[in-house]
């Protein structure tokens, strides 16, 4: 007699202790390994795209937060950038320095929540609060500079809503003089580990080829070891006047990953440093019309947000609103490759993948 | 592979190394807060609960508000109500209020009154029992709202 | 006399098992620089039973679709063996319930009987998420259970008896884990991995299967396989301490202080691990079991074989 095999379809998510929110995974399974998988996502949509034609310019600021809502500084300035565009609009040279302060330490406050909830998701427990350890003086900084922690709301057309407070300067130099030994911290616990090896290396490989084909952007891209980083390739803000790497993986598998974000952190103190020491003093808003209206047109701009290609491309009418906004969000592009990269893992492989990606699902359903 | 290499991993090194660092920080002072008996204070800038300000002359006080809705036009969210009376420079302010259970705490309120009346504190525990309770009125925004104590 | 001393092991076990949980709570929040539980009585110290109480009165839920008897059978064949085995386990040199001349087959035996609960509970549960669980559960369970027996065959061969109280007394010049490193290191990680604790606790992993094999128990039931897993964790150090560290003996303190320290010292080695560790795949862990850990304790049973014909 020959017994008969059967497909295990595993529902994962949306309520799953590491589907970073509102994921759901369709698995199907063979014993553990996976034959094929299936991302259904949709379960925070709140239609911001349509929403934005609704507000005027400026009043979609704020929504803009609520995009990838661990990293809101890059989604303000990807969107005001654009604007600036649209409008041809100058921004004074303090007031960019300010903007890529502080999108660079949300840079860092990302990369720790990612960083924290993949170790948790792989076992580590302990990484994650050390790493909400730093992130709560990095929002402690935000909260300083914009009044709120996550949501900040701070950049303006032309310019920025408010120049530093003068208490911001020694806590953020006191932040990155500690910081580097806090990540030695993190790598001891990770990087040589030999459990940590064995579940990222060559866990979830995808090749340079096919991250370039499937539109991946971002630390998952330069894992496979491409030397893509629009902060070099199109220099926005003032990043051309700024020293600093891009690090690159070979292999394109979950380690790669971590060591790319890792190296990532460490560039981004150094550019936090060089761009508090080149500041200049004067003004922090350009010349802006009372009343935001661009001129009928399009414009498309895009930054290397935390998570890779952040872009917002709007169509103007001429009126106070915008006629459509196109949001191309990093983490939705990145987790069409999700199902290329679990094929024929197992299900401790589909945790360390997803936590690789580094999604987040408010960016996703937008 | 190196014969320093092979040592390193049959002794652990690089678990023993994971452990020497947590282990080190059994030993540090906690980080956490104990929240309803320990308060944090925000910074200057913090947008918590709005209030309206006023202002004390002879005839009692005054609302520094002039009711020119700029703040309601401004409102991403479309929560601030205004009422107001008379025309022209009879113009009064009758009742002002916020949905707190829709505003975002964005401050664009604040950022384009032009007298300055309305502000941002730093309150911030604003939950309730009740929709109803969350519509913040022209009383509600005026009076302070001082933390209440912590009861065990 | 016999009936109370049961009694009283019953209550001090259960008791410390119960703490078990608040210590391993302490323990890691102060590794995580966080502080635990601080709100029940003087730092927290009700906690524990608080705990045991809400789980006692919340609502018992048995899924419709769940094999009824076997779901509630498990968690109790889970529970009483990881307790039947303080029988022989000798916490001084007088305090003792039974001292049988195979005590150490009897706590092998007993204690692979958990698995059987835990398999069951897998199945019982009609669920996926509890289904691969209890299968992880039964193929870790069983390899590591041989390994467990034949990484503690080398002390045994020194102290020639199965007796715990004689192989206590085989140590009173030097203690096994002198002259059985290997076998040492062994057993303490197949011990992990027997306890189902990180870097092996893939049959609960609970970022991958929820909660694994127990995702669809509440209250007591949840609660007796809980303290099934903390008293195994008892059970595998004070077998740690009986084999290798001499049991109760020691200078100047009465043993059972001497026994209660050392047993000590092994669980808050299992809760540090659990702070500093990621998890293992399946695969690997398999891997591990059959492909290192057999290998070398077989080597061990054939090393201390010769020098103990050899030398001794």
């Amino acid at each position: 007699m020959v017994l008969e095999t059967k497909e295990l379809l595993l529902n994962m998510g949306p309520q799953h202790p590491s589907t970073h929110g509102v994921l759901r995974l369709l698995l199907y399974l063979e014993g553990e390994t996976i034959v094929n998988s299936d991302p259904i996502i949709g379960y925070l949509h709140r239609g911001i795209e349509k929403l934005a034609e609704a507000k005027t310019y400026t009043q979609f600021i704020p929504i803009t937060d609520r995009l990838d809502y661990i990293a809101a500084f890059p989604n303000n300035l990807a969107y005001v950038q654009t604007v600036e565009k649209l409008m041809s609009l100058e921004v004074p040279l303090r007031a960019q320095y300010i903007r890529v302060i502080l999108t660079e330490l949300n840079r860092i406050a990302s990369h720790l929540v990612w960083l924290g909830t993949h170790a948790m998701d792989i076992g580590a427990i302990t990484v994650f609060l050390y790493c909400f350890r730093e992130r709560e003086i990095i929002l402690d900084l935000f909260e300083m500079v914009s009044g709120a922690r996550m949501t900040v709301n701070f950049f303006r057309f032309g310019g920025v809503a408010a120049d530093l407070p003068a208490e911001f300067y020694p806590k953020v130099k006191e932040f990155l003089d500690t910081f580097p030994a806090k990540i030695a911290d993190y790598e001891a616990l990770l990087t040589q580990n030999r459990i940590w090896l064995a579940r990222t290396k060559n866990v979830a490989v995808i090749s340079a080829e096919d991250g370039i084909n499937w539109g991946l952007s971002g630390p998952n891209l330069r894992g496979s070891g491409i030397k893509w980083d629009i902060r070099k390739a199109n220099p926005y803000a003032v990043y051309n006047k700024l020293d600093f790497e891009i690090p690159t993986g070979q292999m394109g598998d979950v380690y790669d990953r971590y060591m790319v974000r890792m190296e990532e952190m460490r560039q981004s103190t150094r550019i936090v440093h060089q761009a508090l020491a080149q500041m200049p003093d004067g003004e922090i808003k350009g010349k802006v019309p009372k009343i935001i209206k661009p001129p009928a047109g399009e414009a498309y701009s895009c930054i290397e947000s935390p998570k890779g290609e952040l872009g917002f491309y709007i169509v103007s009418d001429g009126s106070e609103k915008p006629y459509r906004v196109k949001i191309r969000a990093p983490s939705f592009v990145n987790l069409e490759a999700l199902p290329l990269m679990l094929k024929g893992g197992l299900i401790a492989d589909v945790i360390a993948a997803i936590g690789s990606i580094d999604i987040v699902l408010g960016e996703v359903d937008r | 592979m190196k014969l320093s290499d092979l040592a390193k991993k049959i002794f652990l090194i690089d678990i023993a190394k994971g452990l020497k660092t947590t282990l080190k920080h059994l030993f540090r002072k906690p980080i956490t807060i104990q929240y309803p008996k320990e308060r944090w204070t925000p910074y200057q800038r913090f947008r918590g609960l709005h209030a309206l300000k006023t202002e004390k002359n002879e005839s009692g006080e005054k609302d520094l508000c002039i009711a020119c809705g700029l703040c309601a036009r401004s409102c991403p969210s479309d929560v601030i109500e205004i009422v107001t009376s008379g025309k022209g420079k009879e113009r009064k302010l009758e009742q002002y209020k916020i949905d707190l259970s829709r505003c975002i705490y964005c401050g664009f309120c604040v950022e384009v009154c032009p007298q300055n009346a309305l502000e941002m504190t730093d309150f911030y525990e604003l939950a309730g029992y009740c929709r109803e309770e969350l519509i913040a009125d022209k009383v509600y925004l005026t009076t302070k709202h001082l933390p209440k104590k912590y009861k065990k | 006399m016999v009936l109370v001393k049961i009694i009283i092991i019953l209550g001090v076990i259960l008791l410390v098992v119960a703490y078990l949980t608040y210590l391993e709570r302490k323990v890691i929040a102060h590794l995580q620089v966080r502080i635990g539980p601080m709100r029940v009585g003087w730092h927290g110290l009700l906690q524990p039973i608080a705990d045991g109480l809400k789980l006692l009165v919340k609502e018992d839920i048995i899924p419709e679709k769940a094999d009824k008897w076997v779901f509630i059978l498990s968690p109790i064949i889970c529970l009483v063996p990881a307790f039947v085995v303080y029988a022989v386990i000798p916490f001084s040199q007088h305090f003792y319930l039974a001292n049988i001349n195979i005590g150490i087959l009897y706590i092998i035996s007993i204690s692979a009987l958990g698995v059987y609960g835990i398999v069951l509970a897998g199945w019982s549960s009609n669920s996926k998420y509890a289904l691969l669980g209890g299968f992880r559960s039964a193929a870790q369970m069983i390899s590591y259970e041989i390994f467990l027996g034949f990484s503690i065959i080398g002390p045994l061969m020194l102290a020639g008896s199965l007796n715990t109280l004689k192989i206590v007394e085989a140590q009173s010049g030097v203690w096994f884990i002198i002259y059985q490193p290997l076998a040492f290191a062994l057993y303490l990680i197949a011990g992990i991995a027997e306890t189902n604790r990180i870097p092996f606790d893939l049959p609960e992993a609970e970022t991958e299967l929820v909660a694994g094999f127990h995702t669809e128990y509440s209250g007591m039931k949840f609660a007796f396989f809980f303290l099934a897993e903390y008293a195994n964790m008892m059970v595998v150090s004070s077998m740690a301490v009986i084999l290798f560290l001499g049991g109760w003996k020691g200078p100047f303190l009465p043993g059972i202080v001497w026994f209660a320290i050392k047993v000590g010292a092994f669980l808050f080695l299992f809760i540090w691990l659990r702070g500093t560790l990621p998890r293992y795949r399946y695969d690997q862990l398999m891997r591990i079991g059959w492909k290192i850990m057999f290998p070398l304790c077989l080597l061990n049973i054939a090393l201390t074989g010769i020098i103990y014909y050899l030398f001794l």
